[in-house]
């Protein structure tokens, strides 16, 4: 996007997919702040799926459908200019999947009659040391295409993100009431959005099991297990992993979705290297798509525990 | 002395073989196994890996089983999953119990090549290493130029020819003698020969024909077992095949080298993507946008589930739609059934003969906005 206008009624609309739900927050802050109201689309739901598939191509993976889907909430809404960030990569060393960095082009191609507002996000290739003045850089010229760019700006966006910084808690302690502890790990909008994580957790919660939080409140400390992984979400999981294995499970869920190249080799790396760590838990991986079925993903899960409380007790 | 192989990528093994074989290592070609052989790969690999990677483990293990010692990995830090290859096949190759020295070419690809092979090189404490490098090197792409001329030539021919299956022999006649010749200039004078023999061959040059153009992720478009020999069943049903991917320009990118005109191809794509989307995906698209002008119509060829390729779909397919350009999107994998491959080929074929017949190639003007 290059021409310098203001959105249609001030309004700028925010697809609640993707990682664009982890900078959530930050975005409707710095937007707010400099007088633009942000729309964010409804919760993902089997309508969002709809409208999703009817623009996307086949053979994208689950979360990228709904995604579209999203977008296209936006425009029955009536917006004319939608955020969707080129994420490139959020932490030195580390990129997101391929389809972050070209998502406003895909979006674009579908929608060719919408703006799209884009901020360049790419910490790694950047001389910026963090991630915050990274942000401050490459949201200035988004908002000067908005035409809300200020000599403030820098500040405000400063604002935003200390306003929606989130602190890692860590892995959660044993709640001590004996249940079985079960993690469940995969992307953090599998873990935030339940339409896409297929409600595994609650499902799991429904077989009286305690579920431990994935990557999303996990320590950033690296680990042998995310040796030769650069893109983010496999060097959380990698890394959520080892705290939890340091914390105790009982076992692991990994959420992983169909069609997805960073999951397709970084689960199966960590199934090696936990063996080769001679870790015994039992690890479901469970690959999602939208015709996965509830009965089946029920059938899956309860086998699952009832081999975990198997495992459990012979270690106790 | 090292017992080197890579994973194959169309004929790359008849460059690299040179190569090595200059810097006095010794090469080991992996036999390619049929569909059935795959089953071995297809037990160890993960559950939907993209097929590039079964195909590649599936020559790592032949390469082992035939007494390679060292496996070159090209990979490393990238944004396509193949860079994370080495890291999962090494994982399984080793959980196999398999004994090697794994090399990762990443980054600066040519000097890590060097520095790879310069390892237990007889000639390494020379002063010939330098200018045997060189020379090998200058070998190697030159194999791979010639490959890819004779392959252009036998696109252009064998849909004309009276007997297409003598112009794929002679092909492979070729590359065979083109695989035991090592010296650079015997290399140039057999690439001029085998030129004019294919050129030379029997044909009927009086009519014009639809003409199709490949464009996708280069080891599909590259590999025919990979492709099912696309190009041959198109030429076979009358269709001119045209692919500018080549083991040639693959190395091109991958190394830096000769790199002018895909860069410039590369720089063609960025009115559709404002950042790299990963693997071949600038360069495909930028394909595409040639082909449009070129072509009748054209047929995109990737491993089934490939991140980048689906990306440049989802980008390519409005912008041909908007030109009346056939356009088949086309995902392989070693389930990809020949019935159902000829069926949609078929199709395919007769959209790109009927907008032939409506006189073809007459550019049409991009709509207001088009990107």
């Amino acid at each position: 996007m290059t021409r310098r206008a203001r959105p249609r009624d001030g309004r700028v609309g925010v697809p609640r997919s993707l990682a664009f739900d982890e900078l959530r927050g930050f975005f409707d802050r710095v937007l707010a702040a400099h007088g633009l109201e942000a729309v964010v689309s409804p919760p993902s739901a089997p309508r969002i799926l709809e409208l999703g598939l009817e623009r996307c191509v086949d053979e994208v993976c689950f979360p990228l459908k709904v995604f579209f889907g999203h977008v296209a909430a936006l425009a029955e809404a009536g917006l004319d200019t939608i955020l969707v960030p080129r994420l490139v990569s959020l932490a030195k060393g580390r990129n997101l999947c391929p389809k972050f960095h070209v998502l406003p082009d895909l979006v674009a191609s579908a929608w060719p009659d919408l703006r799209f507002c884009a901020p360049y996000v790419d910490l790694h290739h950047s001389r910026r040391p963090d991630l915050r003045s990274h942000l401050r850089d490459a949201l200035r010229p988004a908002l000067a295409e908005l035409d809300v760019s200020g000599p403030t700006s820098a500040a405000l966006i400063d604002e935003a993100w200390l306003a929606a910084a989130e602190r890692p808690a860590g892995p959660a302690a044993a709640a001590g009431d004996g249940r079985l502890r079960v993690a469940v790990l995969g992307h953090l909008y599998a873990e935030r959005d339940p339409f896409l994580g297929q409600g595994v957790a609650s499902r799991l919660e429904r077989l009286g099991v305690e579920v431990v939080p994935g990557p999303a409140s996990c320590p950033a400390a690296p680990t042998p297990l995310e040796e030769g992984m650069y893109y983010e979400p496999s060097v959380r999981v990698a890394r959520a992993l080892a705290a939890h294995l340091e914390g105790g499970v009982d076992g692991v869920v990994l959420l992983t979705y169909f069609a997805c190249g960073p999951d397709s080799y970084a689960a199966d790396t960590l199934l090696y290297r936990l063996r080769g760590l001679g870790a015994r838990i039992p690890v479901l991986r469970l690959i999602l798509d939208e015709q996965t079925a509830a009965e089946g993903l029920d059938t899956r899960l309860a086998t699952f525990v009832d081999v975990a409380r198997h495992q459990r007790g012979r270690r106790c | 002395m090292l017992r080197i192989s890579t994973s194959q990528i169309g004929y790359l093994g008849v460059g690299m073989k040179t190569l090595a074989r200059e810097l006095g290592h010794e090469w080991v070609d992996p036999d390619r196994p049929g569909l059935a052989g795959l089953a071995r790969t297809r037990r160890l690999s993960p559950e939907y890996c993209c097929y590039p990677f079964r195909l590649a483990l599936a020559d790592c293990l032949s390469a082992l089983d035939k007494g390679a010692d060292t496996i070159v990995f090209f990979g490393g830090k990238g944004i396509c999953r193949l860079a994370m290859y080495q890291a999962a096949q090494r994982e399984i190759l080793e959980h196999e119990g398999r004994s090697f020295r794994a090399h990762v070419v990443s980054g600066g690809i040519r000097e890590s090549l060097y520095g790879i092979l310069r390892q237990e090189s007889p000639y390494r404490d020379s002063w010939t290493y330098t200018p045997r490098t060189f020379l090998g090197f200058a070998k190697f792409m030159r194999k791979l130029k010639v490959i890819e001329t004779w392959r252009a030539a036998l696109l252009a021919v064998r849909p004309h020819a009276a007997d297409q299956d003598a112009a794929t022999a002679l092909f492979r006649d070729l590359v065979a003698e083109l695989d035991g010749t090592h010296g650079l200039l015997a290399i140039g004078r057999l690439g001029r020969r085998g030129a004019r023999r294919l050129r030379g061959l029997p044909r009927d040059r009086s009519r014009r024909l639809p003409r199709v153009g490949i464009i996708g992720e280069s080891y599909t478009c590259i590999d025919e077992f990979t492709n099912r020999r696309v190009h041959e069943r198109l030429n076979a049903m009358g269709i001119e095949a045209v692919s500018p991917i080549s083991e040639f320009a693959f190395m091109s990118v991958v190394t830096r080298m000769y790199y002018r005109t895909e860069a410039r191809r590369i720089e063609a794509a960025r009115r559709f993507f404002g950042a790299p989307g990963g693997g071949d995906s600038l360069l495909s698209a930028a394909h595409g946008l040639e082909m449009a002008e070129t072509c009748d119509g054209v047929l995109h060829l990737y491993p089934f589930t490939c991140l980048p390729e689906t990306s440049v779909r989802q980008v390519l397919e409005p912008y041909l739609r908007e030109r009346a350009v056939p356009y088949m999107p086309l995902g392989l994998d070693e389930q990809t059934a020949e019935e159902g491959l000829n069926t949609r080929l078929e199709t395919f074929v007769d959209m790109v003969r009927a907008r032939f017949s409506r006189g073809g190639l007459r550019p049409t003007p991009p709509a207001a906005g088009a990107p």
